[in-house]
């Protein structure tokens, strides 16, 4: 009796946060500050801040130039490889092996996953755009979805917050449609991005051309980075010299002494007590010994990525929730939204052929949406933003045409055209119909249950793509470049990489999940503050919002405790 | 010249039974006494000295380190024998063997047996043909089941991503900084004048 009293009070924190990502690290270093004593829970291993085995690696250090074996790739990720990208020698060890963690695909889904401590706060694109308040009110005006229980004066004050933590270089532009921000100096468009710039400016009015805002520190900040432009982002930085979860918020989450890490515990459901009605604190499954233990908390955090958080919730059930935690809506796992991409275009210029860069800048531009403002299309609601940029073409041009021998070295030894192309962004609509249900039959290497996604891209999206392909293009030809061409190259949900709404804040319990404040409908110890909080997915790059919602939640969630209310 | 006095001698006292132009053969330094740089795990050492040779005529030594030079020719094996699928290794073995049957028909020489303008005609023939190649349409994720290069292209394509990515090509042929520490968004060509290696 006594044993199992100490075994319980060793368990038990003042709160728990669920994953370790770009939202757990926030959540941790929040929570933790605040003085709560925070277990922080993590279902992969440990990765400390400088543990980036490839981080400093040239291509010729790497096995087979980078490349990864194709019946490697066949038999451990099939999926992962989807991005055309991630899975390389210097990147491969923070995405999961499909083989182990598989799904099911009714419809095709892009799901990218890294299980480890940073989760994808390592390889994220850090893209840091804040939401506008049109975007806040866009489902309660076109009556999609259901409306937002918060506007943009509620995160405001939030953005600010961890904009200054984070370290974004960016350009202020005054934009209603793209809020200014607390940024660090922005890193310089290249000549041929400022020539297109200012061609855009002149012949499309309300449409402009700017830095990408990055998490990139243009200059030393809070004792991390700078950044050296080394573009090897994607492998961890040891300079610190982007925003990951390792690198600044877990680090800051250890400074207070409150926080205990755990990797390699598996949340499997969050307990939930019918008396209370509040969570007791969640069941875990230790990756490495298999053991199941239990920990107790005042409050839980779920911030594992909005699909193991969902995933969560269905798996909690209890005879108040039959379904999962919190699904009195039936919303749970339903309106997934990402962000569709690969639609766009590309040109070229002879135009400064006497002029070249140095140093490989972590960002490109940004072309703000532009579309459905003031004037309304009928064929689409909503609009996209275009990410790209200009370079010149290195050694790995014309490789048909280019004459081999002498030739070839002149040819490829010395920098090629220039060229400039920019790819769309677009925001995909929630529709309860694009969801996943828990699959009991199938099962990951652990024994838990799997996913079965059903999602589509829909009418909106697909009439959207063509427009971010032409008014691209009508852009690229108004700059007087050449050989302009369009490309849709296809796209699946999930290979945005932003996965959102399957856990949806709302006014009315009846219909979504969360609260104004993340607060689980009906269990108010609970918070959500990932991805899965979405109720609508606006067209900018999600992280910086999760990142202000989880700031915004665990200040909600510690005064409610000072306050005696959970 | 020790070689060709050790070669004579060699004949001589086996009685004179290697064949005239064998002989010619291994005193021009040709067939089986020349062998590739590495030890082959993958190609024969026919095939070896054959992927040696195309890679050094499509980047040859000039006033910097070519192919061979830059080790691109075992690089090449390690891609066609751990990166490829079956298939793929299939197609560039076989197009091995018909580049020295082309060279048959034309010279009658296997294709390490050429000099190097030989070698340069018959490579200059696939190069010409591969404009005209059908490429599939891309797709964002690059799964392209029905990409099938030639095996020139392969050969061509494995032999610019060794040397350029290779320690030599960045750093001998290329332009090279590994911690570039800045970014200059507009400089003049020519305080530079060579291509970034990646």
């Amino acid at each position: 009796m006594n044993l199992n009293l100490k075994a319980k009070k060793q368990n038990t924190y003042d709160a728990i946060v669920v994953g370790t990502g770009i939202s757990g690290g926030w959540a941790a270093k929040e929570l933790c500050e605040k003085g709560l004593k925070t277990l922080v829970l993590e279902r992969g291993r440990d990765v400390k801040h400088g543990d980036y085995p490839t981080a400093t690696k040239q291509t010729w250090e790497l096995p087979y130039g980078d490349e990864v074996p194709q019946e490697e790739i066949n038999k451990h990720y099939p999926v992962q490889s989807r991005t055309g990208y991630t899975i390389k020698q210097s990147s491969k060890h923070w995405f999961v092996k499909d083989s182990e963690h598989p799904y099911t695909e009714v419809k095709r889904m892009d799901w990218m996953r890294g299980y480890h401590v940073g989760g994808r706060s390592i390889m994220w694109g850090r893209h840091s755009y804040r939401w506008s308040e049109m975007d806040f009110e866009a489902n309660a005006k076109d009556g999609i979805g259901v409306d937002w229980p918060i506007r943009y004066k509620d995160i405001e004050p939030w953005y600010d917050y961890v904009e200054q933590f984070v370290g974004i270089q960016g350009q202020n532009e005054g934009l209603a449609q793209l809020p200014d921000g607390k940024f660090l100096p922005p890193m310089e468009l290249n000549c041929v991005e400022k020539h297109v710039k200012q061609k855009v400016a002149e012949n499309f009015g309300g449409r402009m051309i700017t830095v990408g805002r990055t998490a990139n520190l243009s200059q030393s900040h809070l004792g991390r980075g700078p950044c050296q432009y080394r573009n090897k982002c994607i492998r961890g930085c040891p300079y610190a010299g982007y925003f990951s979860s390792n690198s600044a918020t877990l680090p800051a989450a250890a400074e207070t002494g409150n926080m205990t890490l755990r990797p390699n515990s598996i949340v499997t459901e969050v307990m939930y007590d019918a008396d209370s009605k509040k969570a007791t604190g969640v069941r875990i499954l230790d990756a490495e010994t298999r053991e199941v233990m239990e920990f107790n908390s005042r409050i839980v955090f779920l911030c594992a990525s909005a699909f193991p958080s969902t995933q969560i919730l269905m798996q909690s059930t209890s005879d108040r929730f039959p379904t999962g935690m919190g699904n009195d809506s039936d919303q749970l796992g339903r309106n997934i939204m990402d962000h569709h991409l690969a639609a766009g275009a590309g040109g070229e210029t002879d135009m400064f052929a006497d002029k070249y860069y140095s140093g490989r800048r972590p960002t490109g531009v940004y072309i703000p949406r532009f579309r459905n403002l003031k004037e309304k299309r009928t064929d689409y609601i909503r609009g996209f933003g275009y990410q790209g940029g200009a370079d010149r073409e290195g050694w790995q041009r014309n490789i048909a045409e280019t004459a081999i021998g002498r030739d070839l070295k002149e040819n490829l030894g010395t920098p090629g055209k220039w060229k400039f192309g920019v790819m769309g962004f677009g925001e995909t609509l929630p529709d309860p119909t694009n969801r996943f249900t828990l699959n009991n039959d199938l099962r990951d290497m652990y024994g838990q249950p799997t996913l079965t996604f059903d999602a589509e891209l829909k009418e909106n999206e697909l009439a959207m793509r063509k427009d971010m392909a032409e008014a691209a293009a009508e852009m690229l030809e108004a700059a007087g470049l050449k050989n302009v061409n369009t490309y849709d190259r296809g796209s699946y949900p999930g290979i945005g990489i932003h996965e959102m709404g399957t856990a949806r804040m709302g006014r009315d319990p009846k219909t979504s999940v969360l609260n104004k404040n993340n607060q689980v409908h009906g269990v108010k110890n609970v918070f959500v503050t990932d991805g899965a909080a979405m109720t609508s997915a606006a067209c900018q790059n999600p992280s910086l919002t999760y990142m202000a919602l989880t700031a915004r939640a665990a200040d909600f969630a510690v005064r409610e405790i000072n306050r005696g209310n959970l | 010249m020790e070689r060709r006095e050790a070669l004579r001698r060699t004949s001589m006292m086996m009685g004179g039974v290697i064949s005239a132009p064998t002989l010619a053969a291994l005193l021009n330094g040709c067939g089986p006494s020349r062998t590739a740089g590495w030890q082959p795990s993958l190609f024969t050492p026919e095939q070896a000295l054959m992927v040696e040779d195309i890679a050094d005529r499509i980047i040859p030594t000039t006033d910097t380190p070519g192919a061979k030079a830059a080790g691109v020719p075992k690089f090449i094996e390690s891609i066609v024998q751990e990166v490829y699928l079956q298939k793929e290794r299939d197609r560039f073995l076989a197009g091995l063997t018909e580049v020295n049957t082309k060279s048959q028909e034309k010279f009658s020489d296997d294709f390490t047996s050429l000099e190097k303008e030989q070698q340069n005609e018959i490579l200059n023939e696939y190069n010409a043909g591969l404009a005209a190649e059908k490429l599939p349409a891309g797709h964002y994720d690059n799964t392209v089941n029905d990409y099938n290069p030639s095996f020139f292209r392969m050969i061509k394509e494995l032999t610019i991503e060794g040397y350029y990515e290779s320690e030599i090509g960045a750093k001998e042929e290329l332009a090279f900084l590994r911690i570039p520490g800045s970014y200059k968004a507009c400089m003049p060509l020519e305080e530079q004048g060579k291509t970034w290696a990646i």
